[in-house]
Protein backbone atom coordinates (compact mmCIF):
# COMPACT_ATOMS: atom_id res chain seq x y z
CA UNK A 1 0.00 0.00 0.00
CA UNK A 2 1.13 3.69 -0.82
CA UNK A 3 0.94 5.67 2.72
CA UNK A 4 -1.06 8.75 2.08
CA UNK A 5 -3.02 10.64 4.40
CA UNK A 6 -5.29 11.80 2.00
CA UNK A 7 -8.16 10.34 1.78
CA UNK A 8 -9.18 11.43 -1.55
CA UNK A 9 -6.07 9.65 -2.59
CA UNK A 10 -7.67 6.01 -1.33
CA UNK A 11 -9.30 5.08 -4.66
CA UNK A 12 -6.33 6.35 -6.82
CA UNK A 13 -4.13 4.39 -4.86
CA UNK A 14 -6.82 1.38 -4.50
CA UNK A 15 -7.14 1.75 -8.60
CA UNK A 16 -3.29 1.49 -9.58
CA UNK A 17 -2.98 -1.48 -7.56
CA UNK A 18 -5.84 -3.29 -9.01
CA UNK A 19 -4.55 -2.03 -12.68
CA UNK A 20 -1.40 -3.75 -11.41
CA UNK A 21 0.60 -0.73 -12.50
CA UNK A 22 3.06 0.17 -9.59
CA UNK A 23 2.96 3.95 -8.74
CA UNK A 24 5.90 6.24 -6.89
CA UNK A 25 3.90 8.15 -3.93
CA UNK A 26 5.00 11.44 -5.98
CA UNK A 27 3.68 10.03 -9.19
CA UNK A 28 0.01 9.26 -7.67
CA UNK A 29 0.45 12.87 -6.06
CA UNK A 30 1.06 14.76 -9.13
CA UNK A 31 -1.74 12.65 -10.83
CA UNK A 32 -4.38 13.10 -8.25
CA UNK A 33 -2.77 17.08 -8.32
CA UNK A 34 -3.54 17.53 -11.82
CA UNK A 35 -7.00 15.42 -11.80
CA UNK A 36 -7.74 17.58 -8.94
CA UNK A 37 -7.45 21.14 -11.32
CA UNK A 38 -9.23 19.59 -13.89
CA UNK A 39 -11.98 19.03 -11.20
CA UNK A 40 -11.52 22.39 -9.74
CA UNK A 41 -13.02 23.61 -13.80
CA UNK A 42 -16.41 21.92 -12.81
CA UNK A 43 -17.60 24.86 -10.19
CA UNK A 44 -16.42 27.46 -13.35
CA UNK A 45 -19.77 27.70 -14.58
CA UNK A 46 -21.53 28.32 -11.33
CA UNK A 47 -18.58 31.01 -10.14
CA UNK A 48 -18.81 32.56 -13.73
CA UNK A 49 -22.74 33.18 -13.15
CA UNK A 50 -22.43 34.11 -9.43
CA UNK A 51 -19.34 36.59 -9.94
CA UNK A 52 -20.54 37.86 -13.24
CA UNK A 53 -24.60 38.09 -12.44
CA UNK A 54 -25.01 38.13 -9.08
CA UNK A 55 -21.66 39.53 -6.99
CA UNK A 56 -20.67 42.53 -9.51
CA UNK A 57 -24.45 43.85 -9.90
CA UNK A 58 -25.41 44.24 -6.30
CA UNK A 59 -22.06 46.29 -5.90
CA UNK A 60 -23.15 48.35 -8.94
CA UNK A 61 -26.40 48.60 -6.91
CA UNK A 62 -24.32 49.87 -3.65
CA UNK A 63 -21.82 52.73 -5.74
CA UNK A 64 -24.95 53.61 -7.68
CA UNK A 65 -27.03 54.23 -4.08
CA UNK A 66 -24.22 56.93 -3.05
CA UNK A 67 -24.48 58.86 -6.77
CA UNK A 68 -26.56 61.19 -8.16
CA UNK A 69 -28.97 60.40 -11.10
CA UNK A 70 -29.82 64.02 -12.89
CA UNK A 71 -33.18 63.25 -13.92
CA UNK A 72 -32.73 65.56 -17.00
CA UNK A 73 -30.14 63.84 -19.00
CA UNK A 74 -30.47 60.38 -16.83
CA UNK A 75 -27.02 60.16 -16.33
CA UNK A 76 -25.35 59.32 -13.26
CA UNK A 77 -22.70 60.61 -11.06
CA UNK A 78 -20.82 58.52 -8.68
CA UNK A 79 -20.18 61.44 -6.10
CA UNK A 80 -20.53 59.29 -2.90
CA UNK A 81 -23.61 61.03 -1.38
CA UNK A 82 -26.04 60.13 0.93
CA UNK A 83 -28.85 62.44 -0.42
CA UNK A 84 -30.41 59.10 -1.65
CA UNK A 85 -30.69 57.29 1.99
CA UNK A 86 -32.08 60.77 3.38
CA UNK A 87 -34.41 60.35 0.60
CA UNK A 88 -35.94 57.48 1.73
CA UNK A 89 -36.99 59.54 4.77
CA UNK A 90 -39.31 61.73 2.81
CA UNK A 91 -42.97 60.54 4.07
CA UNK A 92 -44.11 59.23 0.44
CA UNK A 93 -41.40 56.18 0.60
CA UNK A 94 -41.07 56.13 4.15
CA UNK A 95 -44.52 55.20 4.04
CA UNK A 96 -43.75 52.45 1.87
CA UNK A 97 -40.71 51.12 3.96
CA UNK A 98 -43.00 50.91 7.00
CA UNK A 99 -46.21 49.45 4.85
CA UNK A 100 -43.63 46.82 3.55
CA UNK A 101 -42.26 45.85 6.78
CA UNK A 102 -45.48 45.93 8.91
CA UNK A 103 -47.35 43.76 6.15
CA UNK A 104 -44.57 41.46 5.83
CA UNK A 105 -44.47 40.90 9.48
CA UNK A 106 -47.55 40.95 9.98
CA UNK A 107 -48.09 37.81 7.07
CA UNK A 108 -45.40 36.52 8.90
CA UNK A 109 -46.42 35.74 12.10
CA UNK A 110 -50.28 34.69 10.42
CA UNK A 111 -48.23 32.33 8.51
CA UNK A 112 -46.93 30.97 12.01
CA UNK A 113 -50.20 30.75 13.97
CA UNK A 114 -51.65 28.79 10.61
CA UNK A 115 -48.50 26.89 10.04
CA UNK A 116 -47.75 25.22 13.94
CA UNK A 117 -51.35 23.57 14.28
CA UNK A 118 -50.84 22.97 10.35
CA UNK A 119 -47.85 20.93 11.02
CA UNK A 120 -48.80 19.45 14.26
CA UNK A 121 -51.77 17.90 12.58
CA UNK A 122 -49.91 16.91 9.54
CA UNK A 123 -47.51 14.69 12.42
CA UNK A 124 -50.02 12.92 14.18
CA UNK A 125 -51.27 10.91 11.07
CA UNK A 126 -50.52 7.86 10.23
CA UNK A 127 -47.38 7.86 7.55
CA UNK A 128 -48.93 7.44 4.34
CA UNK A 129 -51.55 9.88 5.25
CA UNK A 130 -48.97 12.25 6.15
CA UNK A 131 -46.85 12.11 3.02
CA UNK A 132 -50.09 12.59 1.27
CA UNK A 133 -50.79 15.97 3.13
CA UNK A 134 -47.04 16.73 2.78
CA UNK A 135 -47.96 16.57 -1.05
CA UNK A 136 -51.23 18.33 -0.74
CA UNK A 137 -49.33 21.13 1.24
CA UNK A 138 -46.65 21.50 -1.65
CA UNK A 139 -48.25 21.13 -4.95
CA UNK A 140 -50.14 24.51 -4.60
CA UNK A 141 -46.86 26.24 -3.35
CA UNK A 142 -44.67 25.19 -6.25
CA UNK A 143 -48.25 25.94 -8.93
CA UNK A 144 -48.33 29.33 -10.64
CA UNK A 145 -47.26 32.10 -7.93
CA UNK A 146 -49.14 34.24 -10.78
CA UNK A 147 -52.27 32.57 -11.32
CA UNK A 148 -52.65 31.53 -7.21
CA UNK A 149 -52.82 35.51 -6.51
CA UNK A 150 -55.31 36.29 -9.33
CA UNK A 151 -57.42 33.64 -8.01
CA UNK A 152 -57.84 35.74 -4.67
CA UNK A 153 -59.73 38.75 -7.03
CA UNK A 154 -62.67 36.94 -7.77
CA UNK A 155 -62.53 35.25 -4.55
CA UNK A 156 -62.46 38.53 -2.48
CA UNK A 157 -64.20 41.15 -5.51
CA UNK A 158 -67.26 42.88 -4.39
CA UNK A 159 -70.61 40.47 -5.30
CA UNK A 160 -68.34 37.91 -5.34
CA UNK A 161 -69.39 34.22 -3.92
CA UNK A 162 -67.35 35.22 -0.55
CA UNK A 163 -69.60 37.86 -0.04
CA UNK A 164 -72.65 36.39 -0.57
CA UNK A 165 -71.56 33.04 2.22
CA UNK A 166 -70.96 35.92 4.63
CA UNK A 167 -74.21 37.67 3.35
CA UNK A 168 -76.16 34.10 3.97
CA UNK A 169 -74.35 33.81 7.54
CA UNK A 170 -75.30 37.23 8.30
CA UNK A 171 -71.98 37.69 9.65
CA UNK A 172 -71.41 40.97 6.81
CA UNK A 173 -73.99 43.44 5.40
CA UNK A 174 -73.24 45.46 2.44
CA UNK A 175 -70.46 45.35 -0.01
CA UNK A 176 -67.43 43.48 1.48
CA UNK A 177 -64.69 46.40 0.16
CA UNK A 178 -61.98 43.82 0.93
CA UNK A 179 -59.89 43.81 -2.27
CA UNK A 180 -57.37 46.28 -2.87
CA UNK A 181 -56.92 47.04 0.46
CA UNK A 182 -53.73 46.29 2.74
CA UNK A 183 -55.95 43.61 3.70
CA UNK A 184 -56.08 41.69 0.45
CA UNK A 185 -52.23 41.98 0.07
CA UNK A 186 -51.67 40.78 3.62
CA UNK A 187 -54.08 37.30 2.36
CA UNK A 188 -52.48 37.44 -0.52
CA UNK A 189 -48.86 37.08 0.82
CA UNK A 190 -50.09 34.11 3.61
CA UNK A 191 -51.49 32.10 0.79
CA UNK A 192 -48.36 32.94 -0.92
CA UNK A 193 -46.02 31.51 1.54
CA UNK A 194 -47.90 29.48 4.30
CA UNK A 195 -46.14 26.94 2.40
CA UNK A 196 -42.64 28.34 3.54
CA UNK A 197 -43.92 27.72 7.00
CA UNK A 198 -45.56 24.53 7.43
CA UNK A 199 -42.18 22.56 6.01
CA UNK A 200 -39.38 23.59 8.10
CA UNK A 201 -42.33 23.27 11.73
CA UNK A 202 -43.28 20.20 10.20
CA UNK A 203 -39.50 19.14 10.15
CA UNK A 204 -38.98 20.23 13.37
CA UNK A 205 -42.22 18.43 14.99
CA UNK A 206 -41.42 15.09 13.06
CA UNK A 207 -37.72 14.69 14.32
CA UNK A 208 -39.33 15.03 17.80
CA UNK A 209 -39.62 11.55 20.09
CA UNK A 210 -43.48 11.38 19.97
CA UNK A 211 -42.85 10.25 23.58
CA UNK A 212 -42.30 13.21 25.15
CA UNK A 213 -45.68 14.75 23.95
CA UNK A 214 -47.46 11.49 25.01
CA UNK A 215 -45.87 11.62 28.28
CA UNK A 216 -46.96 15.08 28.83
CA UNK A 217 -50.40 14.05 27.36
CA UNK A 218 -50.40 11.54 30.34
CA UNK A 219 -49.19 13.94 32.76
CA UNK A 220 -52.45 16.18 32.48
CA UNK A 221 -50.93 18.31 29.44
CA UNK A 222 -53.72 18.35 27.44
CA UNK A 223 -55.52 20.89 24.51
CA UNK A 224 -53.98 24.39 24.66
CA UNK A 225 -51.67 23.87 27.66
CA UNK A 226 -50.09 20.69 25.63
CA UNK A 227 -49.77 23.53 22.49
CA UNK A 228 -48.57 26.46 23.93
CA UNK A 229 -46.49 24.76 26.65
CA UNK A 230 -44.89 21.84 24.76
CA UNK A 231 -45.81 22.12 20.67
CA UNK A 232 -44.79 25.47 20.12
CA UNK A 233 -41.44 25.58 22.18
CA UNK A 234 -40.68 21.98 20.43
CA UNK A 235 -41.39 23.55 17.02
CA UNK A 236 -39.51 27.11 17.65
CA UNK A 237 -36.40 25.85 15.45
CA UNK A 238 -38.57 25.52 12.73
CA UNK A 239 -40.81 28.36 13.18
CA UNK A 240 -37.77 30.45 13.10
CA UNK A 241 -36.83 29.11 10.15
CA UNK A 242 -39.90 29.77 8.64
CA UNK A 243 -40.15 33.29 9.65
CA UNK A 244 -36.76 33.74 7.89
CA UNK A 245 -38.07 32.11 4.59
CA UNK A 246 -41.20 33.91 4.64
CA UNK A 247 -40.55 36.62 5.98
CA UNK A 248 -37.72 37.52 3.37
CA UNK A 249 -39.81 37.30 0.21
CA UNK A 250 -42.78 39.12 1.93
CA UNK A 251 -40.66 42.10 2.47
CA UNK A 252 -39.60 42.37 -1.13
CA UNK A 253 -42.99 41.24 -2.92
CA UNK A 254 -43.57 42.68 -5.99
CA UNK A 255 -46.44 40.67 -7.60
CA UNK A 256 -48.74 40.63 -4.92
CA UNK A 257 -49.27 44.09 -3.94
CA UNK A 258 -49.28 44.79 -8.31
CA UNK A 259 -52.51 42.16 -8.42
CA UNK A 260 -54.18 42.74 -5.34
CA UNK A 261 -53.38 45.96 -4.16
CA UNK A 262 -54.68 47.67 -7.38
CA UNK A 263 -51.99 50.39 -7.60
CA UNK A 264 -53.13 51.88 -4.15
CA UNK A 265 -51.46 50.28 -1.56
CA UNK A 266 -47.87 49.74 -2.50
CA UNK A 267 -44.87 47.75 -1.25
CA UNK A 268 -41.00 48.46 -1.40
CA UNK A 269 -40.54 46.46 -4.28
CA UNK A 270 -42.79 48.35 -6.54
CA UNK A 271 -41.80 51.76 -5.21
CA UNK A 272 -38.12 50.70 -6.46
CA UNK A 273 -39.16 49.10 -9.97
CA UNK A 274 -40.74 52.54 -10.56
CA UNK A 275 -37.73 54.19 -9.60
CA UNK A 276 -35.71 52.15 -11.95
CA UNK A 277 -38.47 51.53 -14.95
CA UNK A 278 -40.84 55.01 -15.05
CA UNK A 279 -39.09 57.12 -13.11
CA UNK A 280 -35.55 56.16 -14.39
CA UNK A 281 -33.90 57.62 -11.00
CA UNK A 282 -31.43 54.64 -10.54
CA UNK A 283 -29.42 56.06 -7.90
CA UNK A 284 -32.61 56.61 -5.56
CA UNK A 285 -33.66 52.97 -6.86
CA UNK A 286 -30.27 51.84 -5.79
CA UNK A 287 -30.95 53.33 -2.17
CA UNK A 288 -33.94 51.44 -1.98
CA UNK A 289 -32.32 48.34 -3.28
CA UNK A 290 -29.91 48.57 -0.39
CA UNK A 291 -32.36 48.92 1.95
CA UNK A 292 -34.16 45.57 1.18
CA UNK A 293 -30.73 43.76 1.56
CA UNK A 294 -30.38 44.87 4.98
CA UNK A 295 -33.46 43.82 5.87
CA UNK A 296 -32.74 40.47 4.61
CA UNK A 297 -29.44 40.95 6.12
CA UNK A 298 -30.77 41.58 9.35
CA UNK A 299 -33.38 38.75 9.33
CA UNK A 300 -30.71 36.31 8.59
CA UNK A 301 -28.31 37.49 11.06
CA UNK A 302 -31.83 37.02 13.47
CA UNK A 303 -31.68 33.49 12.41
CA UNK A 304 -27.87 32.71 13.07
CA UNK A 305 -28.28 34.21 16.56
CA UNK A 306 -31.36 32.67 17.50
CA UNK A 307 -29.92 28.76 16.42
CA UNK A 308 -28.49 26.97 19.47
CA UNK A 309 -25.53 27.19 19.85
CA UNK A 310 -23.39 23.78 18.94
CA UNK A 311 -21.16 22.09 21.32
CA UNK A 312 -17.82 22.08 19.82
CA UNK B 1 -47.57 10.15 17.88
CA UNK B 2 -50.56 8.36 16.48
CA UNK B 3 -51.40 7.50 20.05
CA UNK B 4 -51.61 11.09 21.08
CA UNK B 5 -55.11 12.21 21.68
CA UNK B 6 -56.06 14.10 18.52
CA UNK B 7 -57.20 17.73 19.48
CA UNK B 8 -60.74 18.77 17.36
CA UNK B 9 -59.31 22.57 17.15
CA UNK B 10 -55.91 21.25 15.72
CA UNK B 11 -57.61 18.83 12.94
CA UNK B 12 -59.86 21.47 11.88
CA UNK B 13 -56.99 23.84 11.59
CA UNK B 14 -55.25 21.16 9.45
CA UNK B 15 -58.52 20.74 7.50
CA UNK B 16 -58.98 24.56 6.59
CA UNK B 17 -55.43 25.07 5.85
CA UNK B 18 -54.86 22.89 3.57
CA UNK B 19 -58.19 23.89 2.24
CA UNK B 20 -57.65 27.04 1.84
CA UNK B 21 -54.28 26.27 -0.13
CA UNK B 22 -56.02 24.66 -3.05
CA UNK B 23 -59.11 27.06 -2.53
CA UNK B 24 -57.93 29.37 -5.16
CA UNK B 25 -56.80 27.02 -7.70
CA UNK B 26 -60.28 25.26 -7.35
CA UNK B 27 -61.84 28.70 -8.19
CA UNK B 28 -59.87 29.07 -11.08
CA UNK B 29 -60.61 25.45 -12.65
CA UNK B 30 -63.86 25.62 -11.68
CA UNK B 31 -64.37 29.42 -13.12
CA UNK B 32 -62.56 28.51 -16.70
CA UNK B 33 -65.83 26.13 -17.64
CA UNK B 34 -68.29 29.07 -16.19
CA UNK B 35 -70.46 30.77 -19.10
CA UNK B 36 -71.18 33.31 -16.44
CA UNK B 37 -69.12 36.31 -17.97
CA UNK B 38 -68.92 37.98 -14.52
CA UNK B 39 -68.08 34.79 -12.67
CA UNK B 40 -69.98 36.09 -9.55
CA UNK B 41 -72.41 32.49 -10.14
CA UNK B 42 -72.72 29.42 -12.09
CA UNK B 43 -73.90 29.94 -15.49
CA UNK B 44 -73.66 26.59 -16.68
CA UNK B 45 -70.47 24.76 -17.96
CA UNK B 46 -68.90 25.78 -21.15
CA UNK B 47 -65.75 25.43 -23.39
CA UNK B 48 -65.98 28.86 -24.90
CA UNK B 49 -63.26 30.61 -22.98
CA UNK B 50 -60.61 27.56 -23.68
CA UNK B 51 -61.47 28.33 -27.59
CA UNK B 52 -60.92 32.11 -27.26
CA UNK B 53 -58.03 31.82 -25.36
CA UNK B 54 -56.99 29.23 -28.01
CA UNK B 55 -57.35 31.74 -30.83
CA UNK B 56 -56.09 35.12 -29.34
CA UNK B 57 -53.05 35.38 -31.22
CA UNK B 58 -51.87 37.57 -28.12
CA UNK B 59 -52.00 34.31 -26.12
CA UNK B 60 -50.57 32.16 -28.72
CA UNK B 61 -47.18 34.47 -28.91
CA UNK B 62 -47.18 34.65 -25.32
CA UNK B 63 -47.27 30.67 -25.20
CA UNK B 64 -44.18 30.17 -27.22
CA UNK B 65 -42.07 33.18 -25.39
CA UNK B 66 -42.85 31.69 -22.84
CA UNK B 67 -41.76 28.00 -23.69
CA UNK B 68 -38.68 29.47 -25.25
CA UNK B 69 -37.58 31.15 -22.19
CA UNK B 70 -38.51 28.65 -19.93
CA UNK B 71 -36.77 25.82 -22.33
CA UNK B 72 -33.23 28.35 -22.52
CA UNK B 73 -33.53 28.89 -18.75
CA UNK B 74 -33.76 24.58 -17.80
CA UNK B 75 -31.32 24.03 -20.34
CA UNK B 76 -28.67 26.55 -19.31
CA UNK B 77 -29.56 25.99 -14.87
CA UNK B 78 -28.85 22.02 -15.30
CA UNK B 79 -25.48 22.67 -16.33
CA UNK B 80 -24.83 25.20 -14.24
CA UNK B 81 -26.45 22.61 -11.58
CA UNK B 82 -25.06 19.35 -12.67
CA UNK B 83 -21.11 21.13 -13.11
CA UNK B 84 -21.87 22.65 -9.46
CA UNK B 85 -22.68 19.27 -7.74
CA UNK B 86 -20.03 17.03 -9.43
CA UNK B 87 -17.80 19.29 -8.00
CA UNK B 88 -19.98 19.77 -4.42
CA UNK B 89 -19.98 15.83 -4.05
CA UNK B 90 -16.46 15.59 -3.88
CA UNK B 91 -15.51 18.89 -2.27
CA UNK B 92 -13.65 19.18 1.28
CA UNK B 93 -16.40 20.31 4.24
CA UNK B 94 -14.95 24.24 3.68
CA UNK B 95 -15.56 23.81 -0.08
CA UNK B 96 -19.01 22.83 0.21
CA UNK B 97 -19.71 24.80 2.89
CA UNK B 98 -18.47 27.75 0.41
CA UNK B 99 -20.71 26.02 -2.79
CA UNK B 100 -23.86 26.53 -0.69
CA UNK B 101 -23.39 30.00 0.28
CA UNK B 102 -23.04 30.24 -3.33
CA UNK B 103 -26.44 29.08 -3.98
CA UNK B 104 -28.25 30.18 -1.15
CA UNK B 105 -27.00 34.10 -0.93
CA UNK B 106 -29.44 33.56 -4.85
CA UNK B 107 -32.70 31.96 -3.09
CA UNK B 108 -32.83 34.91 -0.43
CA UNK B 109 -32.03 37.64 -2.17
CA UNK B 110 -35.43 39.30 -2.80
CA UNK B 111 -36.15 38.75 -7.33
CA UNK B 112 -36.70 42.19 -7.55
CA UNK B 113 -33.27 43.11 -5.88
CA UNK B 114 -31.85 41.03 -8.35
CA UNK B 115 -33.94 42.08 -11.55
CA UNK B 116 -33.24 45.44 -10.96
CA UNK B 117 -29.52 45.54 -10.38
CA UNK B 118 -29.36 43.23 -13.40
CA UNK B 119 -30.95 45.79 -15.10
CA UNK B 120 -28.62 48.15 -14.12
CA UNK B 121 -25.20 46.30 -15.26
CA UNK B 122 -26.90 45.70 -18.81
CA UNK B 123 -28.10 49.58 -18.81
CA UNK B 124 -24.69 50.54 -18.01
CA UNK B 125 -22.88 48.43 -20.27
CA UNK B 126 -25.27 49.59 -23.33
CA UNK B 127 -26.73 46.20 -23.70
CA UNK B 128 -30.22 45.69 -25.39
CA UNK B 129 -32.38 44.13 -23.54
CA UNK B 130 -33.85 40.66 -25.23
CA UNK B 131 -34.55 37.11 -24.86
CA UNK B 132 -30.90 36.31 -23.63
CA UNK B 133 -30.75 38.92 -20.84
CA UNK B 134 -33.97 37.57 -19.72
CA UNK B 135 -32.49 33.69 -20.05
CA UNK B 136 -29.14 35.25 -17.62
CA UNK B 137 -31.66 37.01 -15.42
CA UNK B 138 -33.46 33.74 -15.05
CA UNK B 139 -30.93 31.67 -14.65
CA UNK B 140 -29.18 33.52 -11.70
CA UNK B 141 -32.16 32.31 -9.86
CA UNK B 142 -33.13 28.93 -11.45
CA UNK B 143 -29.83 27.53 -11.87
CA UNK B 144 -29.23 27.87 -7.66
CA UNK B 145 -33.38 25.87 -7.45
CA UNK B 146 -31.59 23.10 -9.77
CA UNK B 147 -28.45 22.94 -7.86
CA UNK B 148 -30.54 21.96 -4.49
CA UNK B 149 -32.73 19.49 -6.41
CA UNK B 150 -29.88 17.92 -7.91
CA UNK B 151 -27.73 17.85 -4.58
CA UNK B 152 -30.69 16.42 -2.68
CA UNK B 153 -30.86 13.46 -5.60
CA UNK B 154 -26.98 13.11 -5.68
CA UNK B 155 -27.04 12.47 -1.98
CA UNK B 156 -29.19 9.32 -2.31
CA UNK B 157 -26.41 7.87 -5.31
CA UNK B 158 -23.98 5.65 -3.17
CA UNK B 159 -20.64 6.39 -4.11
CA UNK B 160 -19.75 2.36 -3.51
CA UNK B 161 -21.31 1.34 -6.83
CA UNK B 162 -18.74 4.18 -8.53
CA UNK B 163 -15.58 2.98 -6.70
CA UNK B 164 -16.41 -0.41 -7.73
CA UNK B 165 -17.04 0.38 -11.60
CA UNK B 166 -13.50 2.42 -10.57
CA UNK B 167 -12.57 -1.14 -9.30
CA UNK B 168 -13.14 -2.84 -11.82
CA UNK B 169 -11.35 -0.84 -14.49
CA UNK B 170 -13.34 2.05 -15.29
CA UNK B 171 -11.77 5.37 -16.63
CA UNK B 172 -12.74 8.37 -14.57
CA UNK B 173 -15.23 9.28 -18.27
CA UNK B 174 -16.63 5.82 -17.62
CA UNK B 175 -17.70 6.08 -13.98
CA UNK B 176 -19.18 9.35 -15.27
CA UNK B 177 -21.14 8.38 -17.83
CA UNK B 178 -22.01 4.87 -17.01
CA UNK B 179 -22.52 5.21 -13.61
CA UNK B 180 -22.90 8.79 -12.10
CA UNK B 181 -24.56 10.84 -14.69
CA UNK B 182 -27.14 7.81 -15.34
CA UNK B 183 -27.71 7.90 -11.38
CA UNK B 184 -28.28 11.66 -11.42
CA UNK B 185 -30.57 11.48 -14.42
CA UNK B 186 -34.03 11.46 -12.68
CA UNK B 187 -32.72 14.70 -10.36
CA UNK B 188 -31.57 16.48 -13.41
CA UNK B 189 -35.15 16.09 -15.31
CA UNK B 190 -36.49 17.53 -11.87
CA UNK B 191 -34.04 19.94 -11.45
CA UNK B 192 -35.14 21.12 -15.52
CA UNK B 193 -38.81 20.73 -14.62
CA UNK B 194 -38.39 23.28 -11.45
CA UNK B 195 -36.23 25.49 -13.57
CA UNK B 196 -38.40 25.15 -16.37
CA UNK B 197 -42.06 26.14 -14.22
CA UNK B 198 -40.52 28.98 -12.13
CA UNK B 199 -39.15 30.45 -15.85
CA UNK B 200 -42.28 30.13 -17.18
CA UNK B 201 -44.14 31.71 -14.44
CA UNK B 202 -42.00 34.53 -13.88
CA UNK B 203 -42.97 38.08 -13.33
CA UNK B 204 -40.67 40.25 -12.05
CA UNK B 205 -37.52 39.53 -14.17
CA UNK B 206 -38.82 38.96 -17.05
CA UNK B 207 -40.88 42.54 -16.43
CA UNK B 208 -37.34 44.13 -15.78
CA UNK B 209 -34.86 42.57 -18.26
CA UNK B 210 -37.06 41.15 -21.12
CA UNK B 211 -37.32 44.65 -23.16
CA UNK B 212 -40.42 45.81 -24.90
CA UNK B 213 -40.12 43.60 -27.77
CA UNK B 214 -40.76 40.03 -25.63
CA UNK B 215 -43.96 39.99 -23.94
CA UNK B 216 -44.19 36.57 -22.23
CA UNK B 217 -47.44 34.77 -20.97
CA UNK B 218 -47.20 35.74 -17.49
CA UNK B 219 -46.68 39.49 -18.23
CA UNK B 220 -49.89 39.25 -20.78
CA UNK B 221 -51.51 37.82 -18.05
CA UNK B 222 -50.57 40.97 -15.51
CA UNK B 223 -52.28 43.54 -18.48
CA UNK B 224 -55.16 41.62 -18.73
CA UNK B 225 -56.02 41.04 -15.10
CA UNK B 226 -55.07 44.83 -14.02
CA UNK B 227 -58.65 45.66 -12.33
CA UNK B 228 -60.78 42.89 -13.27
CA UNK B 229 -60.95 38.98 -13.90
CA UNK B 230 -61.47 37.95 -17.12
CA UNK B 231 -63.24 34.39 -18.26
CA UNK B 232 -60.22 34.24 -20.79
CA UNK B 233 -57.39 34.71 -18.22
CA UNK B 234 -59.72 31.68 -15.89
CA UNK B 235 -58.78 29.27 -18.97
CA UNK B 236 -55.25 30.20 -19.16
CA UNK B 237 -54.95 30.02 -15.44
CA UNK B 238 -56.64 26.35 -15.49
CA UNK B 239 -54.33 24.62 -18.16
CA UNK B 240 -51.05 26.57 -16.61
CA UNK B 241 -52.13 25.46 -13.19
CA UNK B 242 -52.95 22.16 -13.84
CA UNK B 243 -49.43 20.95 -16.25
CA UNK B 244 -47.37 22.69 -13.27
CA UNK B 245 -49.31 19.99 -10.91
CA UNK B 246 -48.12 17.00 -12.67
CA UNK B 247 -45.28 18.69 -13.40
CA UNK B 248 -44.66 19.35 -9.55
CA UNK B 249 -45.59 15.78 -8.89
CA UNK B 250 -43.15 14.06 -11.15
CA UNK B 251 -40.49 16.04 -9.83
CA UNK B 252 -41.23 14.76 -6.28
CA UNK B 253 -41.72 11.61 -7.38
CA UNK B 254 -38.22 11.84 -8.88
CA UNK B 255 -36.73 13.33 -6.22
CA UNK B 256 -37.80 11.03 -3.39
CA UNK B 257 -38.71 8.20 -5.15
CA UNK B 258 -35.46 6.25 -3.50
CA UNK B 259 -35.65 8.17 -0.28
CA UNK B 260 -36.41 5.56 2.61
CA UNK B 261 -37.95 7.46 5.86
CA UNK B 262 -40.24 10.43 7.07
CA UNK B 263 -39.50 13.78 6.21
CA UNK B 264 -37.21 12.81 3.16
CA UNK B 265 -40.29 14.61 0.84
CA UNK B 266 -39.63 18.09 2.69
CA UNK B 267 -36.15 17.64 2.62
CA UNK B 268 -36.03 16.71 -0.96
CA UNK B 269 -38.01 19.55 -1.49
CA UNK B 270 -34.85 22.05 -0.69
CA UNK B 271 -36.40 22.42 2.97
Amino acid sequence: MIPTQDPASDTVADRSISEGVRVTSSGARGRLLRRENSRHMLLLPTVLLVAVFFVVPLGLVAVYSLGTTSLVSFTTHFGWTLRNYSGLADPLYLGSIIRSLLLSAGATLACAVLAVPMAYFIVQQRRGLQMILLLAVIVPFWTSFLIRIYAWISILQNGGWLESILHHLGLVHGPLNWLYTPFSIGLGIVYGYLTLMVLPVYVALERLDPGVLEAADDLGSHGWNLMWRMVVPLAKPGIIAGCVLVGIPATGEFVTPAILGGGKTLMLGNVMGTQFMDVGNLAFGSAMAMCLVTVVLLLLLVQVLARPRSRP
Amino acid sequence: MSMLRKHPVVTVFGVVGIGFLWLPIVVVVVNSFNRDTNLVRWGGFTLTWFRQAAADPQVRSGVISSLELGLATAAVSVVVALTGVLWWRKASPRGRRVFDALVYSRLVLPEVVLATSLFLIFSRAGVRLNMVTAVIGHTVWASAFATVILQASAKLLSEEVEEAAADLGATPFGVLFRVTLPGLAPGMIAAGLLAFSLSFDDVVTTLFLAGSGLSTLPLLIMGLIRFRVTPEVNAIGALVTTSMIVSTLVVVWLVTRRARGKGSLARGMGM
